[in-house]
């Protein structure tokens, strides 16, 4: 059964302006126990040149959806069901080959930990070289030139200089400029980041993220954002996607996601941040309960255990996509009682884990 | 100097520095190469007043992990005095030290590093009991059972271990063992951020409930602006070893005055999407390592205010100040405007 069967757009509203469709894209761990569920029929469509976040908890299966769609998944994994149609093709049925160009060529990558992302015992300029031949021949002298520029465009001050040098000795914001720098070289259509600031300090967080905004725009390319930081989130991303337990629960355009959530679990996020940038106002609302274990959930909705609205009709069985609005879908059956101002999370004390 | 008697601080430390000096491989030597020395705690004068949340809040190098284990003891200082209420801790013989060990009290950053992974929650909780504060076994497990409720866990979490509990469960014992030999001051270090953010609510909840519930004093170390808007009484920012800026925490929030402050404020993303988000033009540039201190003031190399005499002139925060800032801009406003500004200078 497809979604559309079930009533709802399976593009969200954004059918024609896709350059990615994931479609029911299902993939599992091999345990003992049998297989576990990590990305459970996420469907989802990246558009042209938009800025797509996607937010969500430790095992939420936000970077496993990335890694499905890369074919790069850890040892154990393995997509059993759907489709990720690239330019008329399916990524998941292409040949190691095929896959292996697109892979580091119109789709870039960068990842959380930039030490871990670089060769240690190679030069920059040997790992930058390397990108920019796999994807084109180049003589000696355009290859310079083009690394050169390549490490200046991401922000990397005496750029020649630093060619020579290995990844130890660059900081780790200037590692993951480096980082970026290599995923760039190959002209990318697809930027996709996952959790790229994130071990870094928030003043180098800024610079990265300005960068990769900078970059999207210049080169109209598409990036998503995996990232953990609802402030990231708002405010670099056209559109947001919110992961719970291996599931898509909500997507909507950012203001709305921010302003006027329909997922109990967006709710729960967004009580339970503090800001910066307000005074302390009342106490935060912690959501009661942890994330469950990947496999561990609740049958019916995931988050029904930790939810305060959760009824009998919660657990009765899967809870499917239902549109609230043109571009907006969250997975609950109660979304007339959601609302930021509801109070939903408040009696709540300590004991409450 | 002593602390004058009538005063609330609760701990109190002069002109406290802590130097490491680095590693030298025999080649190093051979090539007569000198060990370096890295300052990590440089001249810092504070006071800790009873009762109250302090946020130590800085980027990665900036000391402040340092800082607060040299409070706890873990590290011998290089320099400066210390002092809890009226005792000198740095003139201590060990052994007298040792006994101010259960009064101050750590919880890490890491729920799972810092338990023992062959210990039952238990026999965790009630082993300083029986030994430092030589109870019987029974008051101890009694004990045990009003730490665990302060924590927010049931008593049948005793029967376990540590690796059966999730990482915020793993946080709230770290807390009901840092407790269990009643602390009056809590060195926490970076608390909440290995959580996930719906879990890091829940155990900001719980240093709320031992605050208010035992009156604990509290240094509270982040990199995380927004958990010391919401945890803090009063905030020290610290940069390349030295304060630079402490106040109340809606003053520094409202009027952050030292421009390395203003900076990483400003470099936290709002939650409210369309928000100003865009690059800083008062400060520029990453953190500088420890070993090479510039001279003057320590940010004068990433200042958009920076003038000629901030390269020469070393700042120090005033104490006596409400809302003090180590910037030569308010400390002589007068002086600071004769100087030449040097803004082109990065570019």
């Amino acid at each position: 059964m497809t979604m559309s069967e079930r009533g709802v757009d399976p593009h969200h509203g954004a059918a024609g302006s896709a350059i990615v469709s994931i479609n029911d894209l299902t993939t599992v761990f091999r345990r003992e126990t049998g297989p576990v569920r990590v990305v459970d029929e996420v469907s989802l469509d990246l558009r042209r040149g938009e800025v797509l976040g996607i937010v969500g908890e430790s095992g939420s299966g936000k970077s496993m959806l990335l890694r499905s769609m890369m074919r790069i998944l850890p040892k154990g994994a393995a997509t059993t069901g759907g489709r990720v149609t690239y330019e008329g093709r399916d990524l998941l049925s292409l040949s190691t080959s095929d896959m292996h160009t697109i892979r580091g060529g119109e789709i870039g990558m960068v990842f959380q930990d930039p030490t871990a992302a670089l060769n240690p015992v190679y030069t920059v300029r040997r790992q930058i070289y390397a990108a920019l031949r796999s994807h084109q021949k180049l003589s000696a002298a355009e290859i310079e030139r083009r690394a050169v520029q390549a490490l200046t465009d991401v922000g990397i001050p005496s750029a020649a200089q630093r060619l020579d040098e290995y990844p130890h000795q660059f900081s780790g914001g200037m590692a993951q400029r480096v980082v970026i720098a290599i995923a760039l070289a190959s002209d990318p259509k697809i930027l996709l980041a996952d959790e790229p600031t994130t071990a870094l300090d928030v003043t180098t967080q800024r610079q990265i993220l300005m960068l990769l905004l900078a970059i999207e725009r210049r080169r109209e390319m598409t990036l998503v954002l995996v990232s953990h930081s609802l402030g990231v989130i708002a405010q670099l991303c056209d559109r947001v996607a919110v992961m719970y337990a291996g599931q898509l629960v909500e997507l909507a355009d950012t203001r709305t996601l921010f302003t006027a959530p329909k997922h109990p679990y967006t709710v729960g996020l967004l009580s339970c941040v503090p800001d910066a940038h307000k005074p302390r106002g009342a106490a935060l609302v912690p959501i009661p309960g942890t994330v469950p274990d990947p496999g561990e959930h609740a049958p019916g909705c995931r988050f029904a255990p930790r939810c305060p609205l959760a009824v009998a009709a919660c657990s009765a069985g899967p809870i499917e996509l239902v549109q609230v609005g043109a571009t907006h879908v969250s997975r609950c059956i109660r979304t007339d009682l959601v609302s930021l101002d509801a109070g939903l999370f408040t009696k709540l004390d300590v004991h409450d884990a | 100097m002593t602390p004058d008697p009538g005063s609330d601080a609760l701990i109190r430390v002069e002109g406290l520095s802590k130097q490491f000096v680095t590693a030298n491989s025999t080649i190093d030597r051979l090539r007569g190469r000198k060990p370096r020395v890295l300052r990590a705690v440089d001249d810092v004068s504070l006071e800790i007043r009873r009762g109250e949340v302090l946020a130590l809040v800085g980027e990665t190098g900036s000391g402040k992990s340092t800082l607060g284990r040299c409070l706890l003891g873990y590290h011998p200082v290089t320099s400066g005095r210390m002092w809890y209420e009226d005792v000198e801790l740095t003139v201590l013989a060990p052994a007298k030290r040792r006994e101010f060990r259960s009064k101050m009290q750590m919880v890490f950053q890491n729920p799972y590093g810092s338990l023992n992974p062959r210990m039952k929650v238990i026999d965790m909780l009630t082993e300083p009991l029986t030994i430092q504060r030589k109870l019987s076994k029974a008051a101890a497990r009694t004990r045990a059972a009003e730490l665990l409720d302060l924590v927010g866990l049931p008593s049948s979490a005793g029967a376990k271990y540590p690796s059966m509990f999730s990482g915020g469960q793993r946080q709230r014992l770290s807390i009901a063992r840092a407790l269990s030999v009643n602390p009056t001051f809590i060195v926490a270090d970076e608390p909440v951020s290995a959580l996930d953010v719906s879990i890091q609510a829940q155990i900001l909840r719980v240093f709320e409930e031992i605050r208010r519930q035992l009156g604990l004093t509290i240094l509270f170390i982040t990199h995380d602006l927004s958990v010391v808007r919401h945890v803090a009484d009063r905030v020290a920012v610290m940069y390349l070893g030295r304060i630079v800026e402490l106040a109340e925490v809606e003053e520094l929030f409202r009027d952050p005055k030292h421009p390395y402050t203003r900076g990483l404020l400003e470099a936290v993303p709002s939650l409210v999407p369309g928000d100003a988000f865009r690059e800083s033009t008062l400060m520029t540039g990453e953190i500088p390592s420890a070993l090479a201190l510039p001279t003057g003031c320590h940010f004068n190399p990433r200042c958009g205010l920076v003038r000629s005499g901030c390269l020469t002139e070393d700042p120090k925060i005033s104490e006596a100040d409400q809302h003090a800032s180590a910037c030569w801009a308010d400390l002589d406003p007068d002086r600071f405007a004769e100087w030449t500004p040097l803004e082109d200078r990065a570019s």
